[in-house]
């Protein structure tokens, strides 16, 4: 009986190393670099240190066919059908035999191994594995765009129908592609090299209490739902449910081959993009409602601004092109952020005269231009600041700005690093504060790869507070199964595929080092309970 | 306390260390808390010291008549971005004047290639190989267009020179507001979209408030008497036609430093700053680069072989 508990030792051991080399090693090493790797070798030539002589070599080949065989299942995956099945089999046996032969261990701890490798590759994928530290994969979506023209689609997590659970709105054509009859598919394959349009759609997904289902757009206003954005311009426009391209390669091709009219024939396809989809719109831009001040109803139309402040209608001259959202002020104020060629704020006095403050102009941020802004209270004293995020490209690092009593604004932070990015904000867990939703890079040097994590702000310096090792983009924060608490809904660049993790509150990292100690010490004490009395010094 | 129980309380301790280090958290303090200086105030610009047009025009006469500016090799791009959304075109290959070219291309991330020998043109991508395109019988003619910006050409600036690719150049450049630079330019291309402004009030708007920098890098390398003559030898030209040669290749005299110089155009870049509906504005950048003029390196196979290629793509 005893036996068998011990052997059982083994299956356990190889969960707990699975999880532990996925949540813990792999993140510190990526997180702290070269320290996270001296760190990682500390702590495993210590565990070494306490394990019987006996048992070195047969717990060390086992621990490397635990980390073999995850790996090796995981690229069979690539393999189809029976190809897969044949790889699958000799993956098995050679591990068995791996083990047999340079481990000498024994069958029934192999078997074990076997079979925890199995089920932990079919229970989890490894490339999601990492989020475990944090959260679990409430749903994932099979990729919903097929095509390659577009490297991503953003999308938004909203109520549209105000029943406490917020949707979905993204959008792809995953379904409608399957759809299509095999002579379609055919056509499809066979294209000349010209570019065709290709048919979009909006996607909205919700939450019917075990995964999310697509509902039917056609009762919905689809058109104010449909988010401003520009994929592929000016060479491609969404135009009635279709990505379009306005120009073809051969056209290009000749138009730049000479070389003065190039920027001519690029101003052309601008406007002409541009005139398209102004026809459809009417207005620059406009916000009908806001939900932190009395502004409404404000457009953006011939080069000016107007709207209402609760009923006082104003109007003035504006180059701004964006309405980004209202804003709380100091000494009770309130505002409206406009975007334009820089960044302002429009408020209004008691006798209506329209002020633009605040400004942030190219000058003072380079690229202001091709900024996004989130407004939200970052540091708790109820009034808002700006965080402003950056293209990879731009010149301009992550900023959060704080308009003071002053009417100057100050900056509260500002990133070192232009892979930075603060993507949305939430309520940090049992807290009133504002966490701050980050995609960062690793300290490793040359790991480019942005990993999702979350900070908090504290005076000049943001403290983090979670890290998890997956690369996800265009990280959206709502309640999606209606249970009180938000999820992350996330998507992975170029694959088109949406992720919702839902925070699971088990303090993951605290069970992984409590479990090691645990087996350091019971390692210590068994060496110190059967070893030999030492020679004396 | 006997050695060995002191080794195994160290190892415990340093273990408990490396776990306290690991649940510490990351504190990320903030950068320095200023705002940036404008690049373009720390750029000295003056007016032009010889007309900007004349320069132009030369250079255009140089690239286009001048016997060893007629191969080249080119690389560009269209470049923008709007919001975090980063859109590019590439362009790039070398050219032989009078007969062809080749473009090695790229667009929404797909490559493609585009080939011309006189009359033949074909066009590659990955999935469709090469296509034989319908003849074509006009000359082409790659610095079409650099007269377009005629009109704009009294406001030009001239800004310090800088070399490209160690080659000095005078730079030129014209700034100018997106409305002025499509009612002034006289062009077919903007002729035709006249026809979108009409019907779309909101494009003046956009026009009126859409920023564009042309700048321009015309070659300014001195050749000494010596130079030019070594030159000229190496493409058989020998003393008699030394004259004759260095016309031909408007090899221009500088009294006062007694050097010759050649202006070919090395650069060129248009920067246009656009409102765009409900997302901010647009930066885009149309680039091109032109260098190694005359580069014996130079070769474009001939339409045969390409045939070949699309012979041997269908017996596959």
């Amino acid at each position: 009986m005893m036996n068998r508990l011990k052997q059982s030792i083994w299956f356990f051991y190889s969960i707990y190393l699975y999880f532990i080399y996925h949540l813990l090693i792999t993140p510190t090493v990526l997180d702290f670099s070269i320290l996270g790797v001296i760190i990682v070798v500390t702590v495993i030539l210590l565990l070494i240190a306490v394990i019987p002589k006996q048992l070195k070599r047969p717990f060390l080949v086992f621990s490397f066919l635990v980390l073999l065989a995850d790996r090796a299942l995981f690229n069979a995956k690539m393999l189809d059908g029976f190809v897969y099945i044949v790889g699958v089999i000799v993956i098995l046996i050679s591990i068995f035999l791996l083990g047999k032969w340079i481990g000498r261990l024994s069958t029934v701890p192999l078997i074990l191994l076997l079979i925890s490798a199995l089920s932990t590759s079919m229970l989890f994928n490894r490339d999601d594995v990492k989020i475990l530290s944090h959260f679990q994969l409430l749903w994932k979506s099979a990729p919903l765009y097929v095509g390659g023209t577009i490297d991503y689609f953003p999308h938004a997590v909203v109520d549209i129908d105000e029943d406490g659970m917020d949707e979905i709105i993204a959008m792809g054509n995953v379904k409608e592609i399957r759809k299509l009859t095999k002579e379609e598919l055919e056509v499809e394959e066979d294209k000349d090299y010209l570019l065709e349009p290709e048919n979009l759609y909006l996607y909205i997904l919700k939450w019917n209490g075990k995964t999310m289902e697509r509902i039917p757009t056609k009762e919905i206003d689809t058109a104010s739902l449909l988010l401003k954005d520009y994929p592929g311009f000016p060479y491609f426009m969404i135009h009635n449910n279709s990505l379009i391209p306005i120009t073809q390669r051969l056209e290009l091709a000749k138009g730049i081959s000479q070389f003065g009219t190039a920027p001519f024939h690029a101003m052309a396809l601008n406007i002409e993009n541009l005139a398209t989809q102004l026809a459809n719109k009417g207005v620059f831009d406009a916000k009908e409602s806001f939900d932190r001040t009395t502004f409404h109803d404000v457009q953006i139309l011939h080069g000016r601004i107007s709207g209402y402040v609760q009923d006082r209608y104003f109007s003035a001259g504006s180059t701004a092109s964006k309405i980004i959202g209202d804003i709380r002020l100091p000494n009770n104020k309130e505002g409206i952020v406009l975007l334009g060629n820089r960044l302002e704020i429009l408020t209004l006095d008691q006798n209506n005269q329209v002020s633009f403050v605040y400004p942030l102009t190219k000058e003072m941020i380079p690229n202001i231009g091709t900024t996004e802004v989130l407004i939200t209270d970052v540091n708790g004293d109820q009034l808002d600041e700006m965080i402003l995020s950056f293209p990879f490209t731009s010149l301009s690092k992550t900023i959060i700005i704080k308009p003071d009593i002053n009417g100057e604004n100050k900056i509260l932070w500002k990133a070192r690093d232009k892979s930075f990015r603060i993507d949305d904000v939430w309520l940090e867990k049992g807290t009133t504060n504002n966490e701050l939703i980050v995609l960062d890079k690793s300290h490793l040097g040359s790991n480019p790869i942005r990993y999702l994590s979350a900070y908090v702000y504290d005076e000049d310096v943001l403290q983090r507070k979670w890290k998890v090792f997956k690369s996800l983009i265009n990280v959206r924060s709502g309640d999606v199964d209606g249970d009180g608490e938000k999820e992350l809904v996330a998507s992975v660049y170029q694959k088109h595929t949406l992720y919702i993790l839902k925070p699971h509150h088990i303090p993951v990292y605290l069970l992984l080092i409590t479990i090691t100690i645990v087996l350091f010490v019971y390692g210590l004490i068994r060496r110190v309970r059967y070893a030999k009395l030492p020679e004396k010094e | 306390m006997l050695n060995y129980q002191k080794r195994n309380r160290n190892k415990y301790i340093g273990f408990i260390m490396v776990v306290f280090l690991l649940l510490a958290g990351c504190t990320y303090p903030s950068a320095e808390r200023i705002y940036d200086q404008a690049e373009e105030e720390k750029e000295p610009s003056f007016p032009p010291e010889t007309s900007a047009i004349d320069t132009l025009e030369n250079a255009l006469a140089t690239n286009s008549y001048a016997e060893n500016a007629q191969r080249f090799w080119y690389t560009g791009w269209i470049a923008n971005n709007i919001e975090k959304r980063r859109v590019t075109s590439m362009y790039s290959g070398a050219m032989i004047r009078p007969h062809g070219y080749i473009m090695d291309g790229r667009l929404a991330g797909v490559p493609f290639r585009y080939y011309r020998w006189n009359e033949h043109s074909y066009l590659w991508t990955e999935k469709t190989n090469w296509n034989a395109l319908e003849k074509e019988f006009a000359p082409f003619d790659p610095f079409y267009g650099f007269l377009w910006w005629e009109p704009f050409f009294e406001q030009a600036v001239q800004l310090p020179n800088e070399k490209i690719l160690s080659k000095d150049s005078l730079v030129y450049q014209i700034r100018l507001n997106g409305r002025e630079w499509v009612k002034n330019s006289p062009n077919p291309i903007f002729e035709q979209i006249m026809g979108h402004i009409e019907q779309q009030p909101e494009i003046e708007t956009v026009l009126e408030h859409t920023e564009v920098v042309m700048t321009i890098w015309i070659g300014n390398e001195s050749f000494s008497k010596e130079e030019v003559k070594k030159l000229a030898k190496e493409k058989g030209a020998d003393n008699d036609q030394l004259e004759q040669w260095t016309k031909n290749n408007y090899f221009i005299w500088e009294e006062e430093n007694q050097v010759y110089k050649q202006q070919v155009i090395n650069q060129y870049k248009t920067t246009i700053t656009m409102p765009i509906p409900a997302a901010g504005y647009m930066e885009q950048e149309i680039f091109f680069r032109f260098y190694k003029y005359d580069d014996p390196g130079i070769k474009i196979a001939p339409p045969e072989k390409i045939e070949e290629y699309m012979k041997k793509a269908l017996e596959e």
